[in-house]
């Protein structure tokens, strides 16, 4: 039985030692770890975040929110998982909160704009992974980018746990076992649910194409 | 799961496991050819095509960058809550010095329900001791006792009803009032000169004189509030309503408007002790089972008591904004509006503002005389 999807998770050996020594500097009462943590992982929590509520503001404010509970909470990092993992982890608790407690699947999530009052900041930056960077035509890139700003317009439109799986394991790169660890449920589960976000997923994707342009923008 | 292309038979559906594989490209392109040849699903193939364009349109996605100063900001929370003694991620607001209590957490064991069998008690005694002292003071007073009555204390003021009025004031919009509009201008005795219908031009004229005064009354004055927004000054409207109407004025108006001689007749307050004899008819009232409804409370009036408000209305005197405000008067405030005159002028000071400084910047037609007219708004019964 293989649960791991294609893409290896992007942190690398090294990165979880230097996690871990980062880790035990910061229990030892280092606060300058504190930046060295947050620069480390900001982009990525705030990815998570913001793929998940698809607001900038409030993915700011959810960062903040799971990087003070990561520090604080740092001691009850038992080191079974990875450092990252366990962030995410963390992150991702903060995001379905909000969004159950806010049922900000239903409003915010449709009233953002596609860009989520995107600025210059939302421009694509940091490629993840160089093996998936391409040479592209223009004409391909058009075609990206569209199919893209669809994928996530409906990536919006479905249920925050079912978001939640796809984000992890096709933007993050995560294992089925890694999301199961991140969510707190069974591998099982996972392969269920990814299975149901990817049906829902590709049917917003289709509603999107069958309604009038008008009714998207 | 293996995902061996030949393990599912042809009439039988693909699993979400084989399904998965598919996307997620763990097989090769031959075996899934296979597996979609043998799902016999149509349109399989298209669909997982288009899950598989979904994916690569995910993972081919940036980073997305964020905002500068996180880090400050986290640091600067930590601090806080450093400071705060908070850790763990706890709500700020369950650590603050203030203690909040739990609302719930009383509910139901609120401190004097301890003591509500003895309250019940306490109140059974009342209840037979009154209805004791009630039944005791009529069969003590007998039939000879005097009619139970209340004596109206110092602050009842008897007030005289004047004559009729036979027709309402003179009005530039002309509506029937009803007999009883107000109380107060019923039992006002009218002024002469505001029995004469004014047109607009003749109030305009008499507001130049300082001479005019608006009266309006109205069932409600819900609108009040709002007439006083619009009036504030701070809007471009060629009038404003002010509050501070000077005493010399409102002795003026309340002359013409609340004209009700008063028969102060003072009796002094109920004094039990002061009349022993009157002690059981006094009490009588007060005790038993009807008790409430045997105290009649004196009727008590007060001259001016239905005015609603009073104002200096400071607006172009001429024609056309009388006109104007009166039909804006009665709609907001649903009621009656009457232009009457006042006995004598008065000298209200004009507010120096930037537009009545400054009227000579207006078209020539626009030039007309402001003057402060008194505004009185009545509440009618």
């Amino acid at each position: 039985m293989r649960t791991t999807p294609g893409k290896p998770s992007p942190t690398t050996q090294d990165d979880a030692e230097d996690d871990l020594r980062l880790v035990e500097a910061i229990r030892r009462g280092d606060t300058t770890g504190w930046s060295r943590l947050i620069t480390r992982y900001q982009d990525r929590l705030y990815s998570v975040c913001y793929r998940m509520v698809h607001h900038r503001e409030l993915a700011a404010d959810l960062t903040q929110d799971a990087f003070v509970k990561i520090i604080q909470g740092l001691d009850t990092f038992d080191g079974r998982a990875k450092l990252s993992t366990w962030m995410i982890r963390v992150t991702m608790n903060v995001c379905l909160s909000r969004l159950r407690s806010e049922k900000l699947r239903r409003h915010a999530s449709l009233d953002a704009p596609p860009g989520g009052g995107g600025d210059s900041r939302s421009k694509p930056s940091q490629p993840r992974n160089h093996e998936q960077s391409r040479e592209l035509s223009a004409d391909d890139r058009v075609d990206t980018e569209e199919e893209r700003t669809r994928v996530l317009e409906a990536l919006r439109r479905i249920d925050p746990e079912q978001r939640a799986v796809i984000i992890l394991c096709d933007c993050h790169g995560k294992s089925y076992e890694q999301i199961a660890e991140v969510l707190g449920v069974a591998v099982g589960t996972v392969k269920s649910r990814l299975f149901r976000a990817r049906a829902a997923l590709r049917e917003a994707v289709e509603n999107l194409s069958d309604a009038p342009k008008g009714k998207n923008e | 799961m293996t995902s061996t292309p030949g393990q599912p038979p042809a009439d039988r559906p693909l699993t979400e496991d084989q399904i998965l594989d598919l996307v997620e490209g763990r097989l090769s392109e031959a075996d899934a050819e296979a597996v979609f040849s043998r799902s016999g699903r149509a349109g399989l193939s298209e669909r997982v095509r288009q899950m598989q364009a979904h994916r690569r349109a995910l993972q081919n996605m940036p980073l997305e960058v964020a905002p500068p100063h996180l880090a400050e900001r986290v640091i600067a929370t930590l601090e806080r809550d450093a400071l705060l003694g908070l850790a763990k991620g706890e709500p700020v607001d369950g650590h603050i010095p203030i203690h909040i209590g739990d609302r719930t957490r009383h509910a139901g064991h609120r401190p004097w329900m301890k003591a509500a069998p003895g309250l019940a008690l306490a109140a059974g005694l009342v209840l037979l001791v009154g209805g004791g002292a009630y039944w005791s003071s009529l069969l003590i007073g007998g039939k000879d006792r005097p009619a139970p009555t209340v004596t109206p204390g110092p602050l009842a003021i008897k007030t005289e009803k004047g004559p009729r009025a036979t027709s309402p004031s003179g009005a530039a919009i002309e509506v029937e009032a009803p007999a009883a509009a107000l109380a107060i201008a019923d039992s006002a005795p009218r002024n002469e000169a505001a029995t004469k219908v004014l047109s607009s031009e003749d109030a305009a004229r008499l507001a130049q004189e300082g001479r005019l005064v608006i009266r309006v009354a109205s069932s409600s004055t819900r609108g009040v509030g709002q007439l006083e927004a619009m009036g504030n000054g701070r809007n471009h409207r060629t009038w404003r309503l002010r509050k501070d109407v000077p005493a010399e004025v409102s002795s003026t108006i309340l002359a013409v408007v609340t004209a009700a001689p008063v028969n102060p007749e003072f009796v002094g307050p109920v004094m039990a002790a002061s009349e022993p004899e009157r002690f059981g008819s006094v009490i009588a009232p007060l005790v038993g089972p009807r008790a409430a409804l045997n105290i009649v409370p004196p009727r008590i009036e007060r001259a001016g008591a239905a005015i609603a408000g009073s104002y200096l209305l400071e607006m172009p005197a001429d024609a056309a904004s009388v006109e104007s405000i009166t039909t804006l008067l009665s709609d907001r405030l649903k009621g009656e509006v009457r232009l009457e005159v006042l006995p004598e002028s008065i000298e209200a000071p004009l507010t120096d503002d930037a537009e009545s400084l400054t009227w000579w910047t207006q078209p020539p037609q626009h030039w007309a005389p402001r003057a402060a007219v008194p505004l009185v708004i009545e509440e009618r019964e």
